[in-house]
């Protein structure tokens, strides 16, 4: 079976921490590490990453803590804004939806065209037919729906992306 | 590269008429409990953030991410070390969402020069410069989860248990993954120039 432990593995990488690496490493340390393959990678590895932790030309620009408590709170607020406004930007939505769909029933309502074949059929001198009536106007529903389409998608557009 | 969607922190004029802008927003740490916390290991985090993605400017982005969603959680920690390896976590994932949007398979090219001090040839500075070097070199072929065990284990000197917490595997696999990923990194070491690798393939 395979070794992938050494038990004094743990003793390379706190003598690298403390850096007592490898003249005041404890006895026979040096030895065990030159015959051991395991506490060999380990102390390739773990010198070069320790090393490379506490290289002194890295000066990372950490913000203070209240700075970053400070932003917190900024961002924690707007988006707390943005979610109570959310429930108004439905609404809204919802009402230009039903003031858009209002206007095109009164505007089919009042046209020449509706008002014939709804006459015709109130008085029975056409007979109500789903069929007929899509056979007659089909091409005023496709037309319906991109206009309905090009007047609501950009009030969705500024209700919920812009919000 | 990494992207990272931040939201620009400033008061609208709405919140400064209001006053809302001087209340605050209740989390589930305190102020004082989060900024002794921040102030123990922003650092580390730090380090750990800019040797996953190779790039400090990213590595200043995750950090504020990594603390704020911190901050957002829910969470109760049983001790420190817990919620130190939930914030491990978080930036892990947000590293990981970085490696994944930036779509460039399984290894990252990290950028040697970054923070490289320049130094003369035959100096411990040109030495320690060009281990540096060979580090990094290795470190970008290694895949983004062996990396982050090598960092969390000698970088930060996280037991195993927590690297298993950050890393969301099983502590009892930590050992073996470690193992591994320690292994191919010092095998790549032991390859480059400097250490004879590259005399040897060419002979």
């Amino acid at each position: 079976m395979r070794t992938i432990e050494c038990s004094r593995e743990q003793d390379v990488i706190d003598a690298l921490s403390s850096g007592r690496w490898p003249e005041r490493a404890p006895g026979g340390l040096p030895a065990h590490v030159a015959s051991c393959q395991i506490c060999s990678d380990t102390l390739a590895v773990a010198s070069l990453v320790l090393a490379d932790r506490d290289d002194p030309a890295v000066d990372p620009h950490i913000p203070s803590s209240a700075v970053m408590w400070w932003r917190a709170q900024m961002r924690a607020r707007q988006e707390a804004a943005r979610e109570a406004a959310r429930p108004i930007a439905v609404a809204q939505i919802i009402g230009a939806i039903c003031a858009v769909a209002v206007l095109l029933v009164v505007g089919l309502w009042f046209s020449p065209l509706a008002r014939d074949w709804f006459t015709d059929v109130a008085t029975g001198n056409r007979e109500f037919s789903i069929t007929a009536a899509l056979k007659m106007y089909g091409w005023l529903l496709p037309a319906l729906m991109i206009l309905f389409s090009l007047i609501v998608t950009p009030l969705v557009y500024f209700a919920v992306v812009e919000d | 590269m990494f992207r990272i969607s931040t939201t620009d922190v400033t008061l609208t004029g709405i919140d400064r008429l209001d006053g809302t802008a001087d209340a605050d927003v209740s989390f589930e740490m305190d102020e004082e409990a989060f900024r002794a916390f921040y102030d123990r290991t922003a650092r580390s985090l730090w380090f750990y953030l800019s040797r996953m993605t190779g790039d400090s400017q990213v590595a200043d982005d995750l950090l504020q991410e990594s603390y704020y969603r911190l901050l957002r959680s829910h969470g109760s920690w049983e001790s420190e070390s817990h919620r130190r390896a939930y914030l491990f976590r978080i930036a892990t994932n947000l590293v990981r969402d970085g490696h994944r949007r930036a779509r460039r398979g399984e290894t990252v090219a990290l950028p040697e020069s970054d923070h490289m001090s320049l130094a003369a040839p035959g100096t411990d500075l040109a030495e320690a410069t060009a281990q540096r070097t060979d580090l990094r070199r290795a470190m970008g072929r290694l895949r983004p989860r062996e990396r982050a065990l090598l960092w969390l284990a000698y970088g930060q000197g996280h037991a195993h248990a927590e690297i298993a917490e950050t890393l969301g595997v099983k502590t009892g696999s930590v050992k073996l993954l470690l193992f591994r990923a320690r292994r191919k990194l010092a095998t790549l070491l032991r390859r480059s120039p400097r250490y004879g690798g590259g005399r040897r393939a060419r002979s």
